[in-house]
C-alpha cells in the first residue's frame, strides 16, 4: 500500500485542495485530490505525509472513510506549530504535496454480526473518523455499535451534524461528553471515561477502538480492564514525532517498535508490555 | 586467499591512490579524520586509531539534497548525490557498520539516496592486528571479523598481506591490481587463521561478560539503575550520535531558494540523544530525560536492532566513548547492565 | 506581495548589520522577495508600514525603550539578531554591578544629561517572536530564516548544542584538550565555526534549549577550572540566563 515507486520513497505527489472549512478556532477541514493518480488507496486509521511547500512535512491521518468520492479524501489539521499553521494559511485551488498512505489500520474483519465501540477524545475523533465512517455506512453488517466522544468543552467538540446523523441510525448509540460545559451545553459533563463504567460491553464479542491523547489512553484502558475487555480486541492509535513516515528516520520509534510501520494503529495486546508506549 | 609481499602491498595502495579519488585515515593534529589522499606516505597505517568522524560520511553524508521541488509547478524529483570514490584502510568495525547500513537501508523501503550512491563506493579494508584503543569493543561484539561490506581486505601475515575479496567489484579489483600474488596453500590458510585468532586473543577484552545473552538481559533490566546514574550526568550534547558509524537517524527539512523558483528537501543527522528528537506539537516530550534517551540508544544498539538484524549494532569502533565528555562509553554499560543482571541487582520495576 | 522589512540598531556594534550587507549577491536577491524600508536610522521609523522588523542591540536608554515599544506595535513579527539582543551581550555585565557606580564610571559627572538604563536584551522590555543568535550572527542562518518566513512558515534554528554540530564537522575536541569550551551547553547553528578553527566557543549562541550545567561544570573542575573562572566565562555573553539559573529559575 506505500508509494509507487520506491525510487521516489521521499518524493511528494501534488494535490489540490478543492474545499476548506474552519471547524473550531483551532482545526480546520480539508478536501483534497491527487493531481497525478486516481485514488489514495487508504484504509482506516493510515495517515498520509502532507508538504506544504518551503516550510515543512507533517504526518496528518485521512479521517474519510476508503471509497470516499472519486479519489478525493479528506484531512482535519489542528494548528500546532510550522507547517500546521501554514497548511492552515492555505485555501482552496492550492497545491500541497502527499506521499503515503503510511502506517497499519483498523479493520472490523472478525466482528462481522458482533459489536463495536468507538472511543474518541479530542482531535482523536479525526483519525477514528474514517473507520466509524466505515463502520456506520455499514450499520447492517454489526449487531451494536456505540460511539463514545469527548472533548474539553463545547466549541471543540468536531463534527457535530455528522455525530447527529449517525445516532439516527438505529444500531448506532452516539455520546458525547465534554470536560466543562457552557451555558448552553445540556449534554454530558465530565471525562471520557466517566462514560464507560454505564456500559453494557459483551466483552467476547466487541471491538474496541480508542484514539486520543496519549494522557488519555491510560485511564481508558484501565476502565476497560475493569470491564474485562481483553487486550486483543483494544485497538489504539498512538502518535509520534514522525520525519520519513517509512521507517527510516528513527524519529517515531517506541523502544523497538516503528509507529509509522507497526503503527499508528495498534492492538493493545501487542505493546502492552512497551514501556515507552502508553 | 591469496598473499602479496608489503613491498608489493605499499605499491599497490599507491597506484590506486594515483587512479582513484581515494579517501584514508590521515592525521590532523592528535586525532584521524578521513581525507582526500595524495600519496600513501598521507595515510595511517600502522597507528590508526579511529577517526573523529566513521566513514559514514561518504555514504550517508551530514546533510543531503533529497528532492527538488518546483516552486511553480511544484513538480517534484529526487535527487542523488553520487561520486565514484574509494575508501582505502577502513577497519573491521566500519566495515561491519557499512554492512550493517546495507542491511538497514536496503529493508523495509529501500532507501534510494543511500543504495544508488553505495554503488559508487569502493571499500578496501585493512585488518587490525592490535587494539587500536583502549575504547575499542570489536573483539567483544564480533566486530573484529568481516564477512560482508568490502570489496577487497588486506589482513598483515607474518610480514606480508593476505587478500581476500568480498565482492564482484573487489574480484575485479585483484585482477586489476595484483597481478602474481602467491596463492595461500590448505596448510597456510589455516596456518594464517589461527594466527589472526591468537593475535586478537591480545586485544582489550574489556568487556567481562559474553555478548550473545545480550539482548534479553537489556530486555529484562530496561530498569536498570545505571541508567538513571549515567543519566544524571549526561550532558544531551549528540557527540556520541554523531561519532557513531551505525546511528542513522535523521530529519528532513526543506528551504525555498531566494529566487523563489526551486523548493529544496533536505536531511539531516539527527539522533535520540537530542531534545526534538521525541518532541511533538505542543510541546510533549516522549523521551524528556537523558536517562530515557540513553537507555533507548543502548537498547537500540544491542536489543531492537540487535534482533532486527541479527548483529551488534554497536560495532565496538569506541567513537563514543572517546567523544564523551562524560565518559560515558558502551564498555562499562555492557559491565554494569550485564554485571547487574549476573549479581541480581533489582532494578526499578521488580523493587 | 513582498512584505516590507525595516531593520533597526540600538547599542550594538553594528557587526551584525554588517553581516547582512556582508551577503553581496544574495542581498540582490533578498530584495526580489522583501522590500527594505528601513535600514539603520537611514528612515525614520515613525510611520513606516513594515511588517517584519529585525532588530540589533540591546536597550541603554529610556530613549530606547520608547522606541523600542513603538516598533513592536507597528511589526507584525519582531525578531532580534545578534547577541546584544538576544542576550544581552557583554552590555549585560552592568547588571552584577551597582548601577549608580556604573553610571558614574561610564559617564563621570555627565549621567545627567543622558538617561541610561541597565542594559537589557530586547525581550525584557518587549514580546519577541523569534532570535537569531550569534556575536555577529550567522549571514546564512539569516538568509535562512527570511526564506522560511517567505514560504509562510516559522523560523527554524537548531535546537542541540554546539557540540553536535562540532562533531558533524569532524572537529578534534577543544574541551579534551583542557581548553575551556562551552560547546556542550550552546546552541548549535554556527558550524561551531570557532572551534573548526581552534578557537573555544564562548557561547555567543546562548545558552541551548537543555542543557546540563551542574554536569558541564563538574566536567570543567575536573580539567581543572575554578567555579570563578567558569562564571566569568558563562558571563561573556550569557550574564542574564546565568543570573536567572543562580536566582534558581530557568
Ligand atoms: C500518525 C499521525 C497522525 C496524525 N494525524 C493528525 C491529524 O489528523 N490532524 C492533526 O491536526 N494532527 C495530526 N497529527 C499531529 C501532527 O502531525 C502534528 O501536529 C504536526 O506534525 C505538528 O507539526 P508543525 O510543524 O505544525 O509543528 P511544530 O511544533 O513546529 O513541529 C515541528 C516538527 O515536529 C514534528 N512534530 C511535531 N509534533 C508532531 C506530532 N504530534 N506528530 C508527529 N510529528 C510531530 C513535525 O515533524 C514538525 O516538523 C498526527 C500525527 C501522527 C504521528
Ligand atoms: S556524548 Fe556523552 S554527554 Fe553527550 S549525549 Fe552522548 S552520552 Fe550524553
Ligand atoms: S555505539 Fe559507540 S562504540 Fe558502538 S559503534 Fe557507535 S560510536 Fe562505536
Ligand atoms: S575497534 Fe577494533 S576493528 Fe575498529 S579499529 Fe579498533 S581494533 Fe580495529
Ligand atoms: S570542541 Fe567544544 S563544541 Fe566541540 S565537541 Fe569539544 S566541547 Fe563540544
Ligand atoms: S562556536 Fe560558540 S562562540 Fe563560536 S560562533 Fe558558535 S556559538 Fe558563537
Ligand atoms: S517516521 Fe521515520 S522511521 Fe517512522
Amino acid at each position: 500500500m506505500s508509494q509507487k515507486n520506491d525510487k521516489d520513497l521521499y518524493v511528494p505527489e501534488r494535490a489540490r485542495i478543492v474545499e476548506t472549512k474552519e471547524m473550531t478556532d483551532l482545526e480546520k477541514y480539508f478536501r483534497i485530490k491527487l493531481l497525478d493518480r486516481e485514488a489514495l488507496g487508504h484504509a482506516p486509521g493510515q495517515f498520509v505525509m502532507v508538504t506544504v511547500y518551503g516550510v515543512g512535512e507533517v504526518p496528518i491521518s485521512v479521517s474519510s472513510p476508503p471509497n470516499g468520492r472519486s479519489g478525493e479524501f479528506e484531512l482535519v489539521v489542528r494548528k500546532a506549530g510550522n507547517v500546521t499553521q501554514a497548511l492552515h494559511n492555505l485555501g482552496t485551488e492550492s497545491l500541497v504535496g502527499i506521499r503515503g498512505p503510511f502506517g497499519t489500520n483498523f479493520t472490523s474483519k472478525g466482528f462481522e454480526r458482533k459489536d463495536i465501540l468507538f472511543i474518541a477524545g479530542g482531535i482523536g475523533l479525526v483519525p477514528l473518523r474514517s473507520f466509524i465512517k466505515q463502520v456506520v455506512n455499514e450499520n447492517k453488517k454489526y449487531r451494536k455499535i456505540t460511539i463514545l466522544y469527548g472533548a474539553k468543552s463545547p466549541d471543540e467538540l468536531l463534527f457535530k451534524e455528522e455525530m447527529d446523523q449517525w445516532g439516527k441510525k438505529e444500531n448506532v448509540e452516539v455520546k458525547i461528553t465534554v470536560d466543562k460545559g457552557d451555558p448552553s451545553w445540556k449534554g454530558n459533563v465530565g471525562v471520557i471515561t466517566t462514560l464507560i463504567p454505564p456500559l453494557e460491553i459483551d466483552i467476547q464479542n466487541t471491538l474496541v477502538a480508542v484514539v486520543g491523547p496519549p494522557v488519555m489512553y491510560k485511564f481508558v484502558i484501565l476502565s476497560l480492564a475493569s470491564k474485562k475487555v481483553a487486550n486483543k480486541n483494544i485497538y489504539l492509535s498512538l502518535e509520534r514525532r514522525m520525519k520519513c513516515g517509512v521507517g527510516k528516520c528513527g524519529n517515531c520509534q517506541i523502544q523497538g517498535s516503528y509507529a509509522c510501520q507497526d503503527g499508528p494503529v495498534y492492538c493493545f495486546a501487542d505493546i502492552e508490555h512497551l514501556k515507552e508506549a502508553l | 586467499m591469496h598473499k602479496i609481499s608489503s613491498e608489493k602491498f605499499h605499491k599497490v595502495l599507491e597506484q590506486i591512490i594515483k587512479d582513484n579519488e581515494t579517501y584514508g585515515a590521515v592525521k590532523k593534529r592528535d586525532e584521524y579524520i578521513y581525507d582526500r589522499l595524495e600519496t600513501l606516505s598521507d595515510l595511517e597505517i600502522e597507528n590508526y586509531v579511529p577517526t573523529v568522524l566513521p566513514p559514514k560520511k561518504y555514504f550517508y553524508p551530514q546533510e543531503e539534497d533529497l528532492v527538488q521541488i518546483d516552486y511553480k509547478t511544484k513538480k517534484a524529483n529526487r535527487v542523488i548525490f553520487k561520486k565514484e570514490i574509494v575508501l582505502l584502510g577502513v577497519r573491521p568495525c566500519d566495515i561491519n557498520a557499512i554492512s550493517l547500513f546495507d542491511r538497514i537501508m536496503s529493508d523495509g523501503n529501500p532507501d534510494p539516496n543511500y543504495l544508488e550512491r553505495r554503488k559508487h563506493i569502493t571499500v578496501i579494508g585493512f585488518d587490525c592486528v592490535k587494539s587500536c584503543w583502549e575504547h575499542a569493543l570489536c573483539e567483544a561484539v564480533g566486530t573484529i571479523n568481516v564477512k560482508e561490506g568490502y570489496d577487497l581486505f588486506f589482513s598483515e601475515y607474518k610480514k606480508e598481506y593476505v587478500i581476500k575479496t568480498g565482492s564482484k567489484k573487489g574480484e575485479e579489483l585483484f585482477d586489476r591490481y595484483i597481478k602474481n600474488s602467491h596463492k595461500l596453500s590448505e596448510k597456510e590458510r589455516d596456518d594464517y587463521h589461527h594466527e589472526r585468532a591468537e593475535r586478537i586473543k591480545k586485544f582489550n577484552h574489556k568487556v567481562k561478560y559474553l555478548f550473545q545473552d545480550v539482548s534479553s538481559i537489556f530486555e529484562k533490566h530496561y530498569d536498570d539503575p545505571y541508567w538513571k546514574e549515567i543519566g544524571k550526568i549526561c550532558l544531551m550534547c549528540g557527540s556520541c550520535v554523531m561519532v557513531c558509524p551505525t546511528c542513522y537517524c535523521f530529519t528532513m527539512d526543506e528551504e525555498v531558494d531566494l529566487k523563489l523558483q526551486t523548493v529544496t528537501r533536505k536531511r539531516k543527522w539527527d539522533g535520540c540523544m537530542l531534545r526534538d528528537f521525541a518532541m511533538v506539537a505542543g510541546n510533549h516530550n516522549f523521551r524528556p530525560t537523558a536517562e530515557m534517551r540513553l537507555k533507548h540508544r543502548w537498547n537500540r544498539k544491542f536489543n531492537y536492532l540487535l534482533k532486527k538484524y541479527h548483529m551488534s549494532n554497536c560495532v565496538g569502533c569506541g567513537r563514543c566513548g572517546f567523544a564523551c565528555l562524560v565518559k560515558i562509553n558502551p564498555i562499562d554499560i555492557l559491565n554494569t547492565i550485564m554485571g547487574n543482571y549476573y549479581s541480581g541487582v533489582k532494578h526499578e520495576s521488580e523493587k | 506581495m513582498k512584505p516590507k522589512v525595516a531593520f533597526f540598531d540600538f547599542a550594538s556594534c553594528e557587526g551584525c548589520q554588517l553581516a547582512v550587507l556582508d551577503l553581496e549577491e544574495e542581498l540582490l536577491d533578498l530584495v526580489n522577495i522583501v522590500e527594505i524600508v528601513n535600514f539603520r536610522e537611514a528612515i525614520s521609523e515613525k510611520g513606516e508600514d513594515y511588517e517584519i522588523a529585525f532588530i540589533e542591540g540591546s536597550i541603554s536608554s529610556e530613549h530606547q525603550i520608547e522606541r523600542i515599544k513603538k516598533i513592536r506595535k507597528q511589526a507584525k513579527l519582531l525578531i532580534t539578531i545578534g547577541a546584544c539582543a538576544c542576550t544581552g551581550n557583554m552590555q549585560y555585565l552592568s547588571n552584577f554591578f551597582d548601577f549608580e557606580e556604573v553610571k558614574e564610571y561610564v559617564y563621570g559627572d555627565k549621567a545627567k544629561y543622558f538617561d541610561p538604563v541597565q542594559s537589557k536584551p530586547i525581550d525584557q522590555i518587549v514580546n519577541v517572536d523569534f532570535q537569531i543568535p550569534g556575536c555577529p550572527i550567522d549571514k546564512y542562518e539569516f538568509l535562512k530564516v527570511v526564506k522560511q518566513v517567505i514560504a509562510g512558515g516559522l523560523p527554524r534554528i537548531p535546537n542541540y548544542p554546539v557540540c553536535s554540530e562540532c562533531k558533524m564537522q569532524g572537529n578534534e575536541c577543544l574541551l579534551k584538550k583542557g581548553i575551556l569550551c562551552l560547546g556542550p551547553v550552546t546552541r548549535a547553528g554556527c558550524g561551531a565555526i570557532c572551534c573548526k578553527n581552534f578557537k573555544y566557543c564562548f557561547g555567543c549562541r546562548g545558552l541551548a534549549p537543555e542543557f546540563n550545567i551542574e554536569s558541564f561544570k563538574d566536567v570543567l573542575r575536573s580539567i581543572g577550572y575554578k567555579e570563578k573562572g567558569i562564571m566569568a566565562q558563562f558571563k561573556i555573553v550569557n550574564g542574564k540566563d546565568i543570573q536567572l539559573l543562580q536566582s534558581g529559575g530557568k
